[in-house]
C-alpha cells in the first residue's frame, strides 16, 4: 500500500472508510476506478479531527504510485446550488489536507454527481468554482447518479457523438 | 381562456417503422425529444396520417341524408330482415317511445362492419404506406425481424367509454379492426339526428332500397363519431420546410399531385414523393390568399411577423394562379421572394401562412423541428408562440432536438405552479401550460428497434429530464479536461 492511503487509512481511522458512494438516493459506481483505493465517508463521526464545517460527501483516493489520485465527491439528489456545491468541496478539501500525508504527489480531483437536470448557467458557474488542495487546482466534474466515476480518471474521453447519434 | 382541442387519444405501435414500441397518450401539445433516427418524423407522420384519413371526410362525402355514399359496402352482418327493420325505425315519430332504441340487429350489424374493419378503417391501411412514399405495407414493418407491424388506436369517448382500431400490416397484407361500445353506438349523434331530420314532423318510412344507403350513412357516422379526437384537420411543417420554401416556385404542383397519388412502389425513375411533403406544397398552393379561418390564429402570425420576422409575409397569385410567397422587411417598399430571404424568414414564413389561411380551432399542426434555423433567442421565441397556438385551441406535435425548445417549454409548464393554488385560470397573458395539457415522449434508440417513454416536468427544478443533459455534462467535462491540462502545461 502507498504512503498515501496508509497516511489516509491511519489518520481517518476504519471507522470512516466505506466500500461504496450512496446517500439520498445518489449514487456513484466505482468500478474501473484506479486501486488500490479508500474511500472515506466524510460525515462518519469518527471524523473528529475537525470541525463541523460544510464539507463534501466522499473522499476517494486510489491509484498506484506514480498516479495516485485524490477525488473530492459531492453527491445531489435534489437541486444542485453552486455557491454551497462550491463550499463543501472546499469544505472536503480542508479535510483532505488533514488526512493526506504533508508530503507526496497526488492528481486531484472533484466530482459532483446530480440527479436533477441542470440549467445552463449551474454549469458555467460550476465551471468557474476553482477547487484548491495543498498546489493543486481543479474544477469541477458532472456526472448523473448512478454513473461510474470510472471516467473522471480518463484523460481523452469525448463520446457525445455517439450519444447523439448521426444524423 | 385556454381552449383545448377534442380529448384525448392514445397511440399504440409495435414493431412500426425504426420503433419496436411506443405507447402514446396524445395530448393539446405533444413534444417528441430523443436522439436521431430514432423514430419521432415516423410516428408524427402515422398521427398525421390518421387525421388525414379521419379529419372531416365523410362531411365531405356523406352529408345530412340524402345520401351520397363513403362506404365501400353495406355493413357485412346486416341482411334483409334487419333492412326492412331498420327502414320501419327510421319512418317512425322521433316522439314514438316504441322507436326510441335503435333496433339490437342495426347495433349488431354495425359492431360487426367496424371489427371487420370496414370504411374508414379499411381506407387507412390502404393510405398509411404512401405516407412514407411506399405502397407495400411491408415496407412499414421493422425491418430486422418481425413479420407484423401494428398500430393500434385508442380514442376516449364520452362516459369514459372507448373506441379502439387495431390495423395490422405484415407482408403484402393490411388489416384493420375495430370495437365501440353498444351504449355508443346507441347514443350516438348520428342517431340523433335520424331521429331528428328537418322534416321529421312528416317523415315518412323510407322504401327498404334506401335502407342500406341509410344504414351505410349511420355507420360511417358512428366510426367518424368514434375517432372524434381525430377529426381535426392536420397540417405538417416537414423539417426540411426551408429548403422546400426556395424551391417552391420552381415547383409544379400538377406534377407534385400526381406523384403523391400515384400507385405503386416507386422507382429510381419515379420516385414517389412522400405524402407529408406532397401536401405540404399542396396545401401552400391551393391556400386562399382571401380565407383567415381563425382571428385569434391570424392575430399569432401577426405577432410571429412582428416581433420575429420585422417583416410581412404575403401570399399572391399570379396572372395565371400560381402562388407566389414574398417577404418585405419593416420599411422596405419592395417585397422579396422568398427564395432571396434568411434562413429563419423561409423557416417561419409557412407558419405564418399556415396560421394565417389554413389552421383552424381544433386541428392538428405539426412542426418538425422548430429550432432549425433559429437562433437560441428566437428558437425561445418560437416555442412561446407554439404554446399560444395550442391555447388558441389546435392541438400541436413538436419533434425537437433543441436543449433551448425544451427548457423554454419546461419553464412554461413550471409556470403553472404559480397559478396553481388560488385556481387562477391560466390566460394568454401568462402563457403558462398545465402539466395535463402537455405530453413530452423521449425516444430511446435500443438494439432491437428504438422505444419511447413519457418524462415529466422535474417539479424542483422545472426542466424536463431529456438525454441532453448527459451531452452537456460530457462537453463541460471535455472543457474541464482540457483546462486540467493547460494548467498543467503551465507548471510545468
Amino acid at each position: 500500500m502507498s504512503g498515501l492511503l496508509e497516511s489516509v487509512r491511519e489518520r481517518a481511522g476504519d471507522d470512516a472508510i466505506v466500500d461504496e458512494i450512496d446517500r439520498d438516493g445518489c449514487s456513484v459506481a466505482l468500478d474501473g476506478t484506479p486501486t488500490p483505493q479508500v474511500v472515506l465517508d466524510l460525515d462518519s463521526d469518527s471524523l473528529s479531527l475537525v470541525g463541523r464545517h460544510k464539507r463534501c460527501d466522499y473522499l476517494f483516493v486510489g491509484g498506484a504510485s506514480p498516479d495516485e489520485w485524490v477525488v473530492l465527491v459531492e453527491l445531489k439528489s435534489g437541486s444542485l446550488k453552486v455557491n454551497d456545491t462550491a463550499q463543501q468541496l472546499r469544505g472536503g478539501a480542508r479535510l483532505a489536507d488533514t488526512v493526506l500525508p504533508d508530503t507526496g504527489v497526488f492528481r486531484l480531483a472533484a466530482v459532483v454527481a446530480h440527479g436533477r437536470p441542470l440549467r445552463h448557467r449551474v454549469r458555467r458557474r460550476l465551471q468557474d468554482a476553482e477547487i484548491r488542495l495543498r498546489d493543486r487546482v481543479c474544477r469541477p466534474f458532472l456526472i448523473r447518479c448512478g454513473a461510474p466515476l470510472a471516467p473522471v480518471f480518463v484523460e481523452d474521453d469525448i463520446a457525445t457523438e455517439e450519444q447523439a447519434g448521426a444524423d | 381562456m385556454t381552449t383545448s382541442p377534442a380529448g384525448n387519444y392514445r397511440v399504440t405501435v409495435r414493431d412500426f417503422g425504426p420503433v419496436a414500441s411506443a405507447a402514446l397518450e396524445m395530448r393539446p401539445l405533444t413534444v417528441f425529444v430523443g436522439p436521431s433516427n430514432t423514430g419521432k418524423s415516423y410516428l408524427a407522420t402515422l398521427i398525421y396520417a390518421l387525421h388525414r384519413c379521419f379529419d372531416g371526410a365523410p362531411e365531405r362525402t356523406l352529408g345530412r341524408p340524402g345520401w351520397r355514399l363513403f362506404f365501400d359496402s353495406m355493413p357485412t352482418a346486416v341482411g334483409e330482415p334487419t333492412i326492412a327493420n331498420f327502414s320501419q325505425w327510421v319512418g317512425r315519430r322521433p316522439d314514438d317511445r316504441a322507436a326510441s332504441t335503435l333496433p339490437a340487429e342495426v347495433v349488431s350489424g354495425i359492431r360487426s362492419s367496424l371489427e371487420a374493419g370496414e370504411g374508414l378503417a379499411s381506407r387507412f391501411v390502404d393510405l398509411l404506406p404512401r405516407y412514407y412514399g411506399t405502397a407495400r405495407p411491408a415496407d412499414l414493418v421493422r425491418h430486422d425481424g418481425p413479420e407484423r407491424a401494428t398500430v393500434e388506436l385508442d380514442c376516449e369517448l364520452p362516459d369514459r367509454r372507448r373506441a379502439r382500431y387495431r390495423f395490422d400490416f405484415d407482408e403484402d397484407r393490411a388489416h384493420a379492426s375495430g370495437e365501440v361500445p353498444d351504449s355508443f353506438v346507441r347514443d350516438s349523434r348520428a342517431v340523433a339526428d335520424l331521429r331528428t331530420p328537418p322534416s321529421s314532423a312528416n317523415r315518412e318510412r323510407p322504401p327498404d332500397s334506401e335502407g342500406p344507403a341509410l344504414l351505410e350513412w349511420l355507420a360511417a357516422r358512428i366510426m367518424e363519431e368514434s375517432v372524434e379526437p381525430l377529426r381535426g384537420r392536420a397540417h405538417y411543417l416537414p423539417a426540411d420546410r426551408s429548403g422546400t420554401m426556395n424551391a417552391y416556385p420552381a415547383i409544379v404542383t400538377g406534377l407534385l399531385q400526381s406523384a403523391a397519388a400515384t400507385p405503386g412502389p416507386g422507382s429510381a425513375d419515379h420516385p414517389l414523393l412522400p405524402r407529408v411533403s406532397a401536401e405540404f406544397l399542396s396545401d401552400l398552393y391551393w391556400a386562399d390568399p382571401d380565407r383567415t379561418p381563425s382571428t385569434e390564429l391570424t392575430g399569432l402570425a401577426e405577432r410571429i411577423e412582428e416581433r420575429m420576422l420585422a417583416g410581412r409575409i404575403a401570399l399572391r397569385r399570379n396572372e395565371v394562379g400560381a402562388p407566389r410567397i414574398t417577404y418585405r422587411p419593416r420599411g422596405w417598399t419592395t417585397d422579396l421572394p422568398i427564395a432571396r430571404a434568411s434562413a429563419m424568414v423561409s423557416e417561419l414564413a409557412p407558419v405564418v401562412l399556415y396560421l394565417r389561411h389554413l389552421v383552424r380551432p381544433g386541428d392538428l399542426f405539426i412542426i418538425e423541428e422548430p429550432e432549425a434555423h433559429l437562433h437560441p433567442a428566437m428558437q425561445a421565441a418560437f416555442m412561446r408562440r407554439i404554446a399560444r397556438i395550442m391555447q388558441a385551441g389546435v392541438r400541436v406535435i413538436v419533434t425537437t432536438h433543441s436543449e433551448w425548445v425544451m427548457d423554454t417549454l419546461g419553464n412554461l409548464v413550471y409556470a403553472s405552479r404559480l397559478f396553481h393554488d388560488d385556481a387562477t385560470p391560466l390566460t394568454h397573458e401568462n402563457a403558462a401550460l398545465r402539466p395535463e395539457e402537455v405530453g413530452v415522449w423521449l425516444f430511446h434508440r435500443g438494439e432491437r428497434g428504438s422505444s419511447v417513454k413519457e418524462i415529466r416536468l422535474d417539479p424542483e427544478v422545472g426542466l424536463y429530464p431529456t438525454d441532453y443533459d448527459d451531452i452537456a455534462d460530457a462537453i463541460y467535462n471535455e472543457g474541464v479536461k482540457i483546462g486540467n491540462r493547460l494548467r498543467e502545461r503551465e507548471e510545468s
